[in-house]
């Protein structure tokens, strides 16, 4: 959760992107701004919306960034006050966001319709039982929501907060219930090597809660712990670990291809006996994989001669895809092919407005 | 030779619904007017174009709940009896608007359709449409797809891994039963996908599934096709991104066409604005107003003052649409096919139900659109996305992102303030059914009928719609009841299997109320 990844992650994007964001983000004025203006305003106002449930993180911000976040939320602050008054004021200026907010779109019209009646009392004889609030069963669960907002519910044993209690003894009349996010994207976590970490105090009453995030594409796993003076924190529970989905199109180009198993046999039956196909056909030697690579290509495209493919494709100019892609990247740019192809990714994209079916009909 | 491709994917979906309980289930009428407006129609356009010997391909996912009351006998003859009395209806129809010559044609062609329908129900189709799309699965024209057993929402129930192996391994156990072989493409639920799905779609043999466009655009590496060619997840298994284009084309509420001034009004039923007295015999026995499906009046404008229905500028603008789709998809793919060193295919996913329920010339337009791009032009073909995948079997190997075609694009309409509430219960249910399968592996007789039962319980429970109903407000009460109600049967199952007293009587009550996938195995659910 720092500043500076976030940044390089803003910074790969076009400004054309961030603009996007930014008008997502309901920043004012973006529009005007120049790219690196964007990337500044886009940092706080994720930082801003994540500071909403986790007041407590303002105090690790600069001075600077606290008056330039009064500045783009309306928060009218004077050059002369102190860090501690510019604290003061963002707290009593932050409200609890909104929860998500339901629109209805032409999409959802046309499925609610599928089950339109008109407004009736219900028909349906209602069971007697209800089900139980919440159950005597020790969990904390992650539901990412979408790449900003994830979804946390817990129930905790009654025996499970009763040791807690014990354990912290004393103390555990000023304990405070908190989870604990952990970001463990690609690692695999054992309680140790999070890139980083951060609470939100909870009521454990409450038993579920939504909690904005900084930044998309990232892995959490939560610790539901009680905190007490003099550093004690006890961890009730640990939740499952939960992947945040990606908020654009990865920056990442690596082309390579593959054939599934069955396509192989049946494109080159002739080839079915000798000896080479089985070490391609990954599927009967899984176990001999050693990477997810490998596993994941029957063979390299490099690896066949170009002549085998251009048989399967005589109408592919195929010209192998730009051969050292690492080395390019090191450089900085890649470089240009024989021939540019328009990135279809990048248009694809840009007409695609979250399924059209966000328009609602009227 | 084509240019490039084309694959028309509909999406045919209902919950579970079946009252045997009830004399008389409003709930029930979901299917019987999609039958009529939606099925019946589609079925009619298909079969005709194979009459007239069109050469087309269509694609469509019929899910394991929408198969099995189509299979019912018991939602057959209640469907039956529901045509019949519609057909009464129309003929009141008839006499009431005999001295009104704006409204008697539309009554005609009211009465018409439900004789039709209800004559292609009985005597071509035998009472059972499946026979009908099986037939059209048969002559190659149609490939149908599979889907999870009860359209639960996978990315939402991956907490629990046997959850979601359940939900995939009874929904294509059940496609093998009912068509007889082996399922080739996967529509994933509300187009719900996860990094991980992919694998347990492979390990049953699944060739292919369809995204939302951000599912694709968003894989890493980066797509070099956009999602105009597909890509293979690291599992092996294909995947086809949803075109912005075309279905923008028709969702969108500026230049989508269902919004036609000349098209049908949807919310203009007579089951709404004639008489009581009059309308009575042909609504809810409880008095409650339903739609009829006779809806005079054309949707006119932005304006509550609606005019009336003209069949003929309807049909007009269904051809001139389906003209405008079909030349801008010439356009879109001529375009494509000059940028790339392959032929593109362009990926059309529609609900089912958006033809002919809600969007009324919808069958229409499809069937102007296949007839003209089999006659007008050379540029388009239709093909199915197996047929695609046997053409082009190279591909590039990417991992898609999460993504949904909900609002959004992610996950929020199945998780929302509104009905969060419900993914602690399933889960509970998940884990129990789990526990269950795990003590008592070698189940017979009554433990293992109420452990099958467990199990469907849970799958009812754990269908998408009803958190989606919740979401939208329609119908949240009957949505929260069928949850409560099969995860509340799971509960007490679950509590008489462990206590080794099971009620048999009360089992078998819900045997017959309950009573989908008959072929499954607990043991699916470990």
């Amino acid at each position: 959760m720092n500043r500076a990844e976030i940044q390089r992650e803003l910074e790969v994007r076009t400004r054309n992107d961030l603009s996007k964001v930014a008008s997502e983000l309901k920043i004012v004025g973006h529009h005007r701004m120049r790219k690196h203006e964007l990337i500044e305003a886009i940092v706080l106002a994720r930082m801003y919306e994540a500071l909403a449930h986790t007041p407590g993180m303002l105090r690790r911000l600069t001075r600077k960034d606290l008056v330039q976040l009064c500045e783009q939320n309306g928060i009218r602050a004077r050059e002369r006050l102190t860090k501690a008054d510019l604290l003061k004021k963002i707290a009593s200026a932050l409200k609890k966001p909104e929860l998500p907010r339901k629109r209805s779109s032409t999409q959802e019209k046309v499925k609610t319709a599928k089950f339109h009646r008109p407004t009736v009392p219900q028909d349906f004889v209602q069971d007697p039982d209800d089900l139980p609030a919440w159950y005597d069963e020790t969990r904390v669960i992650l539901l990412p929501v979408d790449p900003y907002l994830i979804h946390v519910y817990w129930d905790v044993a009654s025996c499970d907060l009763e040791k807690a209690k014990r354990c912290l003894g004393r103390k555990s009349r000023q304990a405070q219930a908190t989870l604990r996010f952990y970001d463990i994207t690609n690692v695999i976590f054992d309680g140790t090597n999070a890139h980083s970490s951060f609470d939100v105090d909870i009521e454990l009453q409450a038993r579920s809660r939504y909690v904005p995030l900084w930044s998309p594409e990232k892995s959490y796993c939560v610790d539901l712990a009680l905190k007490a003076p003099g550093g004690l924190f006890y961890v009730i529970a640990r939740s499952n670990a939960a992947e945040t989905p990606r908020a654009w199109p990865s920056p990442k180009v690596d082309e390579r291809y593959m054939l599934v198993a069955e396509d192989y046999r049946r494109v080159e039956p002739a080839a079915q006996s000798s000896d080479s196909i089985k070490e391609n056909s990954w599927e009967e030697r899984p176990s001999e994989q050693t990477t997810k690579r490998e596993k994941a290509l029957p063979f390299e495209p490099a690896k066949i001669s170009a002549e085998k493919v251009a048989a399967i494709y005589p109408y592919r100019k195929w010209s192998l895809p730009p051969a050292k892609p690492e080395v390019q990247l090191a450089v900085g740019f890649p470089q240009p092919e024989e021939k540019t192809y328009p990135d279809l990714t990048e248009m694809s994209e840009r007409k695609f407005a979250f399924g059209v079916s966000s328009w609602s009909l009227e | 030779m084509a240019r490039g491709y084309l694959a028309i994917v509909l999406h045919a979906h209902l919950p579970y619904v079946r009252h045997p309980e009830y004399e008389d289930s409003l709930e029930e009428n979901w299917l019987y007017e999609v039958m009529t407006e939606t099925y019946i129609p589609l079925l009619v356009v298909l079969e005709s174009l194979v009459e007239d010997q069109v050469d087309f391909r269509l694609s469509i996912s019929l899910t394991p709940t929408l198969v099995s009351m189509l299979a019912d006998p018991f939602l057959q003859s209640r469907y039956l009896q529901r045509i019949e009395r519609l057909i009464e209806l129309a003929q009141r129809e008839l006499r009431r608007t005999e001295s009104e010559p704006d409204f008697h044609p539309l009554a005609l062609m009211y009465h018409r359709r439900f004789s039709q329908a209800r004559d292609a129900f009985l005597n071509r189709y035998d009472r059972n449409l499946l026979v009908a799309f099986k037939r059209l699965q048969h002559l190659g024209k149609v490939e149908i797809l599979a889907s999870a057993a009860t359209h639960g929402y996978l990315p939402l129930l991956s907490v629990d891994s046997s959850a979601v192996g359940g939900q995939i391994r009874v929904g294509i156990a059940h496609y093998q039963e009912v068509f007889g072989h082996e399922a080739h493409g996967f529509w994933l639920p509300e187009c719900g996908f996860y990094p991980g799905v992919d694998g347990l779609l492979r390990e049953h043999g699944i060739r292919y599934t369809i995204l939302e466009t951000h599912g694709v655009t968003r894989a890493e590496p980066r797509p070099r096709y956009g999602v105009y060619a597909p890509i293979y997840c690291p599992s092996g298994v294909a995947v086809f991104g949803r075109d912005p284009e075309s279905s923008k084309q028709v969702w969108s509420s500026i230049e989508g066409y269902p919004g036609d001034y000349d098209y049908r009004e949807f919310y203009r039923d007579i089951g709404h604005d004639v008489d009581f007295d009059y309308i009575k015999p042909y609504i809810h026995r409880d008095g409650i107003r339903i739609d009829t499906g006779i809806k005079y009046y054309r949707i006119t404008g932005k304006t509550d003052d609606k005019e009336v229905y003209i069949p003929e500028w309807a049909e007009r603008k269904a051809e001139i649409h389906a003209a405008n789709f079909m030349f801008n998809r010439g356009k879109q793919i001529e375009y494509l096919r000059s940028v790339m060193d392959r032929r593109p295919i362009v990926v059309a996913p529609y609900d089912a139900e958006l033809f002919g329920h809600w969007w009324f010339e919808g069958p229409r337009w499809l069937d102007y659109l296949i007839r003209k791009i089999a006659s007008e032009q050379e540029t388009i073909r239709l093909i199915t996305l197996s047929e695609y995948l046997a053409e082009h079997p190279v591909n590039q190997v990417a991992t898609p992102s999460a993504s949904s075609w909900g609002h959004k694009g992610f996950n929020e309409v199945w998780l929302n303030s509104s009905n969060e509430w419900v993914y602690r219960h399933l889960y509970q249910g998940a884990k129990a059914l789990e526990r269950l399968a795990k003590s008592h592996p070698e189940a017979r007789g009554l433990t293992l009928r109420a452990l099958n039962q467990a199990a469907r319980e849970l799958l009812l429970a754990q269908a998408s719609d009803w958190a989606f109903m919740i979401n939208s407000g329609a119908m949240d009460g009957y949505a929260s009841n069928r949850t409560k109600r099969h995860l509340l049967r799971l509960q007490k199952l679950s509590r008489e299997i462990n206590g080794g007293v099971i009620d048999e009587a009360w089992l078998s009550t819900i045997e017959s109320q309950d009573n989908i996938f008959p072929q499954i195995n607990y043991r699916w659910f470990l």
